[in-house]
């Protein structure tokens, strides 16, 4: 198998795993069983999917990548395209793993599986496409085969007002993005990325006009500040898997595609950076403050990833203004680093969820008060939770903090005021953010168990694998990083325009 | 001059759809407004693109307004305070006078590459891709609806082979 | 078509996306902003046409066109979908009464 194979089969793969798991699950239903099989389907699809970017990553000419050409539409594999490949397969093998048991009760999940393999499949695409227009389409596929996701309990008022608001605010975004690609087009004539690159080789108006639209419409999904409503309520409200892959896959999916459109727009690249630092800036703080005042984990966890969003958003964009590789592949390592911690973070909350409130059949959030004393009864999901949430705050010996600490290297060596002020703010918030992280932590291991822990369930062990495995992950980087340097730096230089011929 | 008659004739049934108070009345100038873009389509060399347009978006899109204002029935919408109303007209009307100063093209004669290719070859061929993932999206989508629709209360939750387990 | 038709049509694109938000940002009924969502989206219609007229390939805006058609009555399918939900479960349309999670 070839590297030309090998991309051709992770794009193929999802899509023909959706129809046959909803057809698997849909066949045991009819016959009265629980579904079973739907599941594993979709974990062996896409440990075949992971095996194929294995052959790609270990076959591709580096630096190059892998140009397929599909009628006269462009993929291009490259270093942006594996990262994030490689991110959402992770997560998506770990969250299919978890979800089996945390639907057992729903009855009616045959369409979670198929949907999430939609949405992973279109995620893969997504960082690999080379056409404006296709672009978009593989962002409109994930935004639909997530609406059902975040809705999944259309009998609670709860789940269905997320579902809503995240369907209008996200259907206005993909129509301004539609304005956006359709100035592009009339001034570029063409929706090549690189060919737009080299039309629009001088600043003029319409570039501004089609940038800011895709700023907005791609910033609605990567949750930057004024447009980040939607995202407390479908996180919190989402089945706990689906929270994981929104959080550490959509968003980000929502940042790439947002940068591979405004690179096609690469005359202006130094001030999108600074439009970024700005955003990255708003985000941490806003998304730290709101975090604060939370009750329920699930929307505390949602706010810290609006928080989480700004420190990516600061390491590209402090790459993309002054020019700095190690500050965007900073940001590429926080990328991959967050979605294993947000993904162990939420899926640990799902286990306790799970055990505390959903094995009861009650559908009522999770609140702090709730999981005090939670480790006495669940050593291993608290200790996966601490894991997570103290490598969100960034502490040293946990993956966390070594992307942090490479997006700081990258803005202190700038060495110009805004980046560095930037790069301060960035410290403090993160002694910010371990205000909220620290407690729980605390309320987890020294307080006395409170009543929903003394008559909670037990977890499966099946639940419990996946926050192994991501914990493993998130210890092994934080001891050693560079692991993940071909392909942060490879990432950086694809963004940076230098790795494309 | 045509266009121009066209075009203002689209806004006047767009705005009409937005100031009418009933639902029904709303989805039928929306189905004007499509009706007359689709003769602007027309007009600018799109057949192809025009016949769709009417069929589906004038068509179809109409019907299912109508099914699914039968559905939850008709309400009086009442709109925001009229301060409110004016404040984002403003801010909207500011907005689009910069948009469009920004991006009315200098020239509109630029047919860079005019080796252009049977709309069926560029639609078939060349966007295969496109054609593929719309089938998906149409997939999702029908799970999508089938997900939402699924034993609403004391209807069709005797009639699913799943009921929830829920209360 | 000469230069003023052009701008004529940008002019009726930006127009109807601006009644599209304004309906958005005004109304108090889920099927009036699915509406306003529509109305956006034939704005753009006829810009990607346009811009298929422009650059002297009119099939590619077609097409283009077409796929947008195709979605779009998808995405607007599930939003009726789920005003209809709504409906049932709040017993009004009007976005002002989904406030169970605001806090």
């Amino acid at each position: 198998m070839d590297a030309n194979m090998a991309v051709i089969g992770l794009l193929a793969l999802p899509f023909i795993g959706a129809p046959l798991t909803y057809l698997a699950d849909r066949l045991a239903l009819r016959r009265g069983d629980q579904p079973r099989f739907g599941q594993w389907i979709a974990l062996a699809i896409l440990l075949l999917s992971l095996y194929c970017l294995s052959v790609f990553w270990f076959s591709s000419p580096l630096q190059q990548g892998t140009w397929v050409l599909v009628g006269s539409v462009a993929l291009h594999w490259d270093g942006l395209s594996v990262l994030l490949a490689l991110t959402t397969i992770l997560l998506g093998s770990a969250v299919t793993l978890f979800s089996g048991s945390y639907l057992a009760e729903e009855k009616a999940h045959d369409k979670y599986f198929s949907l999430l393999l939609l949405m992973i499949g279109s995620i893969i695409g997504l960082g690999a496409s080379n056409d404006l227009f296709n672009l978009w389409l593989w962002f409109e596929l994930m935004a639909v085969s997530t609406y059902l996701l975040v809705a999944f309990y259309p009998q609670e008022k709860g789940s269905l007002e997320a579902g809503v608001k995240y369907l209008v605010q996200s259907a206005v975004g993909s129509v301004l993005i539609l304005l956006a690609i359709s100035i592009t087009y009339t001034y570029a004539g063409t929706l090549q990325l690189d060919g737009i690159r080299a039309r629009f080789s001088d600043l003029n108006s319409a570039l501004w006009v089609a940038g800011v639209l895709f700023v907005i419409g791609f910033g609605i999904k990567a949750a930057l500040v004024p447009l980040h409503t939607w995202l407390p309520d479908a996180h919190a409200q989402a089945p706990s898997g689906i929270s994981a892959m929104l959080s550490g896959v959509v968003i980000e999916a929502g940042l790439v595609a947002m940068l591979r459109a405004l690179m096609a727009l690469g005359a202006a690249e130094i001030h999108w950076g600074i439009l970024l630092m700005g955003f990255g800036a708003i985000n941490m703080l806003l998304g730290n403050l709101l975090a604060l005042r939370q009750h329920q984990i699930k929307r505390l966890l949602a706010f810290s990833s609006v928080a989480q969003v700004g420190y990516m958003l600061a390491g590209i964009g402090v790459g993309l203004a002054y020019q700095q590789p190690v500050a965007l592949a900073g940001g590429m390592f926080h990328l991959f680093t967050h979605a294993l911690m947000k993904g162990l973070a939420f899926l640990a909350v799902g286990a306790l969820l799970y055990a505390l409130v959903l094995s009861h059949r009650q559908h009522t959030p999770l609140t702090l008060e709730d999981v005090c004393g939670a480790a006495q009864r669940y050593p291993l999901a608290s200790l996966t939770l601490a894991i997570a949430l103290l490598g969100l705050g960034g502490l040293p010996p946990l993956a966390g903090f070594m992307s942090k600490w490479q997006i700081l290297v990258g803005g202190f060596s700038a060495q110009t005021d805004a980046s560095v002020a930037l790069m301060i703010l960035a410290g403090l918030n993160s002694v910010l953010s371990l205000g909220y992280y620290a407690p729980i932590v605390n309320r987890l291991y020294r307080h006395q168990p409170s009543e929903a822990v003394l008559r909670g369930n037990p977890v499966p062990n099946v639940m419990i694998l996946p926050l192994l495995i991501l914990s493993l992950g998130i210890l092994v980087l934080g001891f050693v990083p560079s692991l993940m340097n071909p392909i942060n730096d490879w990432a950086a230089l694809s963004v940076l325009g230098l790795g494309m011929h | 001059m045509l266009y121009a008659l066209i075009g203002v004739g689209a806004l006047g049934c767009a705005i009409a759809a937005v100031i009418t108070k009933r639902l029904l009345l709303s989805a039928i100038w929306l189905a004007f407004t499509s009706a007359l873009v689709a003769l602007e389509m027309y007009l600018l060399g799109g057949p192809f693109i025009a016949v769709i347009e009417l069929s589906v978006g004038a068509g179809l899109v109409t019907v299912l307004f109508v099914f699914a204002i039968n559905l939850t029935g008709e309400e009086n919408t009442y709109h925001s305070p009229s301060v409110l109303k004016g404040l984002a007209l403003g801010c909207l009307l500011a907005c689009l006078a910069l948009t469009g100063y920004w991006v009315l093209p200098p020239t509109l004669v630029s047919p860079s590459n005019p080796d252009t290719q049977p709309l069926a070859t560029i639609l078939w061929e060349g966007r295969r891709l496109d054609i593929w993932l719309q089938a998906f999206l149409i997939f999702a989508g029908a799970l999508t609806v089938l997900g939402l629709l699924r034993s609403a209360p004391q209807e069709t939750s005797h009639k699913e082979e799943n009921p929830d387990g829920l209360p | 078509m000469d230069y003023l038709d052009g701008v004529t049509i940008l002019l009726v694109v930006l127009g109807l996306v601006g009644i599209g938000i304004y309906t958005l940002m005004i109304s108090r009924s889920l099927i009036k902003i699915i509406i306003g969502m529509q109305l956006m989206v034939k704005g753009v219609l006829l810009a990607f046409v346009l811009a298929g007229r422009i650059s002297g390939n009119m099939g590619l805006g077609q097409s283009l066109a077409l796929t947008i058609i195709v979605v779009d009555t998808i995405v607007a399918v599930v939003a009726l979908a789920m005003a209809v939900r709504v409906r049932r479960r709040f017993g009004t349309l009007d976005p002002r009464a989904l406030t169970t999670l605001r806090r």
